[in-house]
């Protein structure tokens, strides 16, 4: 089962190169330039993993965080570390950032989730 | 034993040598004979006097009473001293006192005449200044021991009292009690050893006020050399001394306003050369005021420091020569050796069409300098500071928009293997690569200009609407994190002569305020426009607001007003805008008549960028 990864940044750019890199035939990436689109397809189909740039048109990562499912394990994309951050992410990664760490996080996810038998998407 | 000078011919010689005039008048009114001494007092010769009856030489007013002095005469009374007027022969008359008798045997009259002209002369003379005296002055007599003998009207006029009530009165009878006892003393002592004695006496008047007088008392001598009289001349004084009394009040309020006020007076007579200060000048330079003390002009322009002495002596020299006024901010340096700013100014005062004096003020502005200076310099700091606090709130926006740009390229470089074999891809991402790397210099280079430090006083020309685009670069981070789109309707490249770092902090200030101004409204937009109007260029923000109220738009640029709460610094107060504004001549006021709130600045237009092509 292909596991679903939301990718929400307003540079448009960045959200191509991260999804052209990390789709796969294990990974489903899904990419975003609006927070609340995000949040709709979020709430629709909820993704395995969630990752989020703080600095986003219109609200921050944090405010998105809150908006969405608890139980998504949710990162943090930053360009600046120093940032006030309301919302306990399980990750917070520095931009720019190696897609080997991106790698690592996406692969202990899949390692740690058991397959799924049947049952249809969440 | 014979009398040796009692000869007939004596007599003869008496007739002679006679200075007064003697002579014989017969029966038929013509002299019969005349003595020397009547030619020369006269000027008639002999001949003249002989053959004229003696009548014609008489004045004619004096003639009538002339002839019946002679008709009595002759009748035989004996009559004293006559006086009539003789023509001389230059057509004056003299004064002649007679005395004659008649001898009954031939009817002859023998006269004695003497020539008063000289003296009647002194008398008239004598008369007629003592006229003057009993009109003009204050006039009494008092004998020897001070009992008033006389007075004149104006005695009587000045003290109240009538004649009646003086005469034979002390001369105490005027005492106003407020000279010590010494005073008189000393008086009658001069007078009573014959000298005269002259000074000023405060007299009290019948109802009790006093007046004042200046007084001459003269000792009058008898013919024994004693002292007989003594004549008392006085001129009121009393409107002299109250003009005195005011004229010091006047001056003590004039010092007492200016050392309030800390400004001294001073004013130079160009002839002389004499400065005439007022206390406070004095203060001023550290020197006491002393009375009747006159500095000269070197001793006052000494007073300056080396760089101020020939600025004042310019300044000096112009409104001597040409009424030119002055004023000026200079350092002095008093008799102490302290130095202080101070303002003097000067101005030429006129006199018949000549410049006569010069005068002016001189105010001790040390401490308002001092502040002054400290004011700029705390200025500067602010400015330096608000600039550091605007980077602060900068440099989050700042750090996005250079760390998106490096994970475009990172990710690229990163994904490079993947699509090595894909040449368009390739093509694409090398684009890419470019822009961001574009991307990055703008911000750096935008960094780099706001950072740089404020000259003081180092204005260049720039052009406005550059200034404008960096501000915007700089600012875009906020904008795009507040989804609020801020565009720019240019109508102008002209130049203006400026700070630059400052003035993009003002445009930075506004869009900030802007944009945190709409987060709230449902409509977010900020607008900013540039165009010119006559010699001024106008540059306007304006946002999505409703409007800013009348109440608070006029503490709106006042230091420490603020509708934020303290956490959302804006790091630059609108008053620090301002003040930068203010110092580059330009106006920023709220547009009146907008629906949408508006901030308007106004720039003296220096001149418009000549296109090239």
């Amino acid at each position: 089962m292909k596991i679903s990864v939301y990718y929400l940044d307003d540079e448009e750019k960045i959200c191509e190169i991260f999804a052209e890199f990390f789709n796969s035939e294990r990974v489903q990436v899904s990419t975003f330039i609006d927070a609340n689109e995000a949040i709709e397809a979020s709430n629709k189909n909820a993704p395995d993993l969630f990752f989020i740039d703080y600095q986003l048109s219109g609200m921050t990562g944090d405010e998105v965080a809150f908006a969405v499912e608890p139980s998504i394990p949710k990162m943090l994309v930053t360009g600046d570390l120093t940032s006030q951050c309301k919302y306990n992410f399980e990750k917070v990664i520095a931009k720019p950032y190696k897609f080997s760490e991106i790698q690592k996080i996406i692969d202990s996810y899949c390692t740690s989730k058991p397959s799924l038998a049947g049952g249809g998407f969440r | 034993m014979q009398n040796k000078f009692a000869k007939f011919d004596d007599f003869e010689i008496f007739f002679n040598m006679s200075q007064d005039m003697l002579c014989i008048a017969g029966t038929d009114d013509f002299f019969k004979k005349v003595n020397p001494a009547f030619r020369r007092t006269l000027g008639h010769s002999d001949e003249e006097l002989l053959t004229k009856p003696f009548i014609e030489f008489v004045h004619p007013d004096d003639t009538l009473a002339t002839l019946d002095k002679i008709k009595e005469l002759r009748s035989g009374s004996l009559t004293g001293y006559f006086e009539n007027r003789y023509r001389h022969k230059n057509g004056s008359y003299r004064i002649f006192s007679w005395s004659a008798s008649l001898d009954r045997e031939s009817g002859g009259l023998y006269c004695v005449a003497r020539d008063l002209t000289a003296i009647r002369h002194t008398e008239s003379q004598l008369h007629q200044i003592n006229k003057a005296l009993h009109n003009e002055a204050i006039v009494a007599v008092t004998d020897s021991a001070g009992t008033i003998t006389e007075v004149n009207e104006k005695f009587c006029q000045i003290s109240g009292y009538s004649e009646a009530e003086l005469i034979g009165q002390n001369h105490r009878i005027i005492n106003s009690g407020v000279h010590p006892k010494h005073f008189f003393q000393q008086m009658w002592k001069t007078i009573s050893a014959g000298k005269s004695w002259s000074g000023m006496i405060e007299n009290r008047c019948k109802d009790g006020t006093h007046y004042f007088v200046y007084t001459i008392i003269t000792p009058i001598f008898d013919a024994q050399g004693k002292i007989s009289n003594y004549f008392w001349i006085r001129f009121d004084t009393t409107k002299h001394i109250e003009l005195k009394s005011i004229f010091k009040k006047h001056l003590a309020i004039l010092n007492e306003m200016g050392s309030i006020a800390k400004v001294g007076g001073w004013e130079l007579d160009i002839k002389t050369g004499n400065l005439t200060w007022t206390d406070e000048t004095f203060r001023i330079f550290e020197l006491e005021p002393k009375l009747g003390y006159s500095p000269i002009l070197p001793e006052g322009l000494e007073l300056y420091t080396e760089q101020s002495k020939p600025i004042i002596e310019k300044a000096i020299n112009r409104a001597i020569e040409f009424g030119e006024s002055y004023s000026l901010e200079l350092q002095a340096k008093t008799a102490k050796g302290n130095v202080l700013w101070v303002y003097t100014n000067g101005k030429a005062n006129y006199i018949d069409g000549k410049i006569i004096t010069l005068s002016g003020t001189i105010q001790d502005i040390d401490l308002r300098k001092i502040n002054e200076q400290k004011y700029e310099l705390e200025r500067m700091k602010s400015i330096q500071n608000a600039k550091l606090a605007s980077l602060g709130e900068l440099s989050a926006g700042i750090a996005h928009e250079i760390n998106n740009p490096l994970s475009i390229i990172s990710g690229i470089a990163q994904s490079f293997p993947k699509f090595l074999s894909n040449p368009e891809k390739l093509n694409a991402y090398a684009g890419e690569i470019e822009k961001s790397c574009d991307r990055i210099s703008r911000i750096v280079s935008s960094l780099k200009k706001f950072s740089r430090s404020s000259d003081e006083n180092n204005k260049t020309l720039h052009c406005l609407r550059d200034i404008a685009h960096e501000a915007i670069i700089l600012t875009e981070a906020k904008s795009k994190r507040h989804a609020t789109a801020v565009s720019f309707a240019c109508r102008s490249d002209a130049l203006i002569m400026c700070d630059v770092g400052e003035i993009e902090q003002v445009i930075i200030n506004l869009i900030n305020n802007a944009i945190d101004a709409v987060c709230e409204l449902p409509e977010k937009w900020v607008e900013l426009i540039l165009f010119e109007q006559g010699n001024h260029l106008v540059f306007k923000v304006r946002d999505s607001g409703p409007g800013i109220s009348p109440d608070i738009q006029d503490q709106l640029f006042d230091p420490f007003f603020t509708t934020k709460n303290a956490e959302k610094g804006t790091g630059l107060g609108l008053s620090i805008t301002k003040g930068i504004l203010d110092e580059h001549k330009a106006t920023i006021s709220i547009e009146q008549g907008e629906s949408n709130t508006c901030f308007m600045i106004e720039f003296e237009k220096y001149r418009t960028e000549k296109n090239e092509n």
